[in-house]
C-alpha cells in the first residue's frame, strides 16, 4: 500500500459525517446535505462551502459557518450535466486569519443512494444511468478528467437500472464492454503502483482474472497483443461462467 | 430574421456540414437549407437577429447578448438547439473564408456539446458569452482576439469550470498577463515551456494553491501574493 502524507496541516473529514441527498424540485435536480461537525474542533467561524462537481463542470454553495449552519433554500444543481455520479466536496475554509486557507476537506463525496455500498472503496465501472444516448442502449465513455472508466445507459429505458442487473446484459454486453476496455489499453504501459485507470484495469486483470502481464507495446509484437485482449475476454467469461448463463438463457426457445 | 432554433433534424444537417467541410467533400454551409422549416423553428420568443460586422470577439460578443437581452439566457445556456442556430446564423464570423476555405475544426466549437464543461467551453459563442455574463469585465482576457478562435488564456483557464468561473483566479490572472493600457495581454504571457507564463499559472501553480487554499474565498491580490518569483517580473 502506498502511504500517503498530508503536509497541508488541514483535517480530514470522515464521510460518515456527511449525508448528501440528490433529488428532484419543481422538476430540477437539487440536493442538500447534512454534516456532523461535533468534536471535528473547527473554530465556529470557519466558513461550509459544499462543491458539486462532475467532470470539469462544477458548482459552489455557501452553507454558512461552522457555529450557524445557514443552506441555501434550494440548491440546484442547475450547472451539474444529467449524470448519476455526481460527486461533491466539503470545504472548512478559514477567512478571518488565514484568508482562503483550508481548515479541512471531504472529497469525492458520492450522495446517498439505496444501493450498498463499501464506504471508500470504488467500483471500478460506475454507471452512469442518466445520459441521454438517442438510439444507443449503453455506450463505454473513458474520463480521463474523473480517472475512470464509465458505462453510461441510455436513460430513455425505463427501468434502466434494472438492465445492467439481468443475465441478458450480463452475458451478451459485458464481455463486449471488456473488449473495448482491454483494446482501449492496447499501448499502454502497465505501472504497478499507477493510479490512473488504465493502471486499475491492467491490475484487475492480473489479480481477479488471472490474465499475464501485458507484453510491453512496440512496433512488433502486434499479435502478442491481440492475443493478450482475446485472453482478457476470455478469462472474464471463464471467470463468471458467462458460456455456461448463455445456455440457461435458452435464447432460442423464447 | 427571428432568432430560431435547430430541430433535431437540423442539428444532423449542420454536422454533416462541418463534416463536408473538413474533408473538402462540400464547398460551403447552405445556411438557408438550414433555415429552412424543417430544419429550424421559431424562438419561443420573437427576437430581431441581425447581421454584424464586428472585429473582435469581445465586440461581437457584447453585441449579440445586447440583441439578445431579452431572453434569460442564464436559462438557455445548455440549450443545444439555440446556441448551435446562432453559430449557423454568424457562421461567417466564427468559422470565416481565409483562402476561400472554411476550416470549421471540432463539431463542439458550433454545436454546443452540453456533455460536461470539458467540452461545452470550446463553443466559440455560448461559452464566451457565459463567461462575460458570470465576470462581466474580468472577462476581459476570455474575449480577447478573433471570434474564430478561443486563445491562450481560454485554453488554459477556461477548460475547467472551477478555474473558469473563479473571480479571484481570473482576477490574479488580469493583474499579471493583461496589459490595461494596451488592453492586450503583455508580451511573453502566452509563451509555452517557459516560467511565469498564463499555461504554467493555470497547469501548475493554481492547482498546487488548490491543495492549501480555497481561492474563491481570496482576493485577486491576495492570490499574488502567493506567487513564486517567476510570475513577479509581470507586476513591474
Amino acid at each position: 500500500m502506498i502511504r500517503k502524507f498530508n503536509y497541508t496541516g488541514r483535517k480530514r473529514i470522515p464521510l460518515k459525517r456527511i449525508s448528501i441527498n440528490v433529488g428532484t424540485v419543481e422538476r430540477r435536480k437539487a440536493f442538500n446535505a447534512e454534516i456532523d461537525f461535533n468534536g471535528l474542533e473547527f473554530p465556529p467561524e470557519a466558513k461550509v462551502y459544499i462543491e458539486p462537481y462532475y467532470r470539469a463542470s462544477y458548482m459552489r454553495f455557501d452553507f454558512g459557518s461552522i457555529g450557524t449552519w445557514d443552506p441555501p433554500l434550494i440548491c440546484y444543481l442547475q450547472d451539474i450535466p444529467d449524470t448519476s455520479l455526481i460527486l461533491f466536496r466539503v470545504k472548512i475554509v478559514d477567512e478571518s486569519e488565514n484568508i482562503g486557507k483550508l481548515l479541512g476537506i471531504a472529497d469525492r463525496i458520492e450522495p446517498n443512494s439505496d444501493e450498498k455500498k463499501t464506504p471508500g472503496k470504488r467500483t471500478i465501472l460506475p454507471v452512469d444511468y442518466d445520459k441521454d444516448l438517442k438510439d444507443q442502449i449503453c455506450r463505454v465513455n473513458f474520463d480521463e478528467v474523473g480517472n475512470q472508466v464509465v458505462l453510461e445507459i441510455n436513460k430513455r429505458i425505463e427501468n434502466c437500472t434494472e438492465l445492467v442487473r439481468t443475465n441478458e446484459f450480463k452475458i451478451l454486453v459485458l464481455p463486449g464492454i471488456i473488449r473495448i476496455i482491454a483494446e482501449r489499453l492496447k499501448d499502454y504501459d502497465y505501472d504497478e503502483n499507477g493510479s490512473r485507470w488504465q493502471d486499475m484495469w491492467i491490475k484487475y486483470f492480473i489479480r481477479n482474472l488471472k490474465v499475464i502481464k501485458k507484453p510491453k507495446s512496440d512496433d512488433y509484437n502486434e499479435d502478442m497483443i491481440d492475443d493478450w485482449i482475446n485472453d482478457v475476454v476470455l478469462a472474464f467469461c471463464r471467470n463468471y461462467g458467462i458460456y455456461r448463463q448463455f445456455l440457461n438463457l435458452n435464447i432460442f426457445q423464447r | 430574421m427571428k432568432l430560431h432554433i435547430l430541430t433535431e433534424e437540423g442539428l444532423t444537417e449542420f454536422r454533416y456540414y462541418l463534416n463536408g467541410l473538413r474533408t473538402g467533400e462540400i464547398a460551403d454551409l447552405d445556411r438557408d437549407n438550414l433555415f429552412t422549416e424543417n430544419l429550424s423553428i421559431q424562438f419561443e420568443k420573437e427576437i430581431e437577429m441581425f447581421d454584424l460586422k464586428v472585429n473582435s470577439k469581445k465586440e461581437f460578443i457584447i453585441e449579440l447578448i445586447e440583441m439578445l437581452k431579452d431572453i434569460n439566457l442564464k436559462e438557455n445556456y445548455y440549450n443545444v438547439e439555440l446556441w448551435s442556430w446562432i453559430s449557423v446564423y454568424y457562421f461567417d464570423i466564427v468559422c470565416p473564408k481565409i483562402n476561400d476555405l472554411r476550416k470549421p475544426g471540432a463539431d463542439d466549437r458550433h454545436i454546443l456539446n452540453p456533455d460536461n464543461w470539458q467540452r461545452y467551453y470550446r463553443h466559440l459563442i455560448a461559452a464566451p458569452i457565459r463567461l462575460y455574463l458570470e465576470l462581466r469585465e474580468l472577462a476581459i482576457g476570455y474575449l480577447d482576439g478573433s471570434p474564430n478562435t478561443h486563445g491562450e488564456f481560454f485554453e488554459q483557464l477556461a477548460s475547467s469550470q472551477e478555474l473558469a468561473t473563479s473571480p479571484s483566479v481570473i482576477e490574479a490572472a488580469n493583474i499579471l498577463f493583461w496589459d490595461n493600457e494596451k488592453k492586450e495581454f503583455k508580451r511573453g504571457s502566452r509563451g509555452k515551456n517557459k516560467p511565469g507564463t498564463i499555461r504554467r499559472y493555470a497547469r501548475d501553480i493554481i492547482p498546487q494553491f488548490q491543495m492549501t487554499y480555497d481561492l474563491n474565498s481570496m482576493s485577486g491580490e491576495e492570490i499574488i501574493e502567493l506567487l513564486p518569483d517567476e510570475f513577479s517580473g509581470w507586476l513591474e
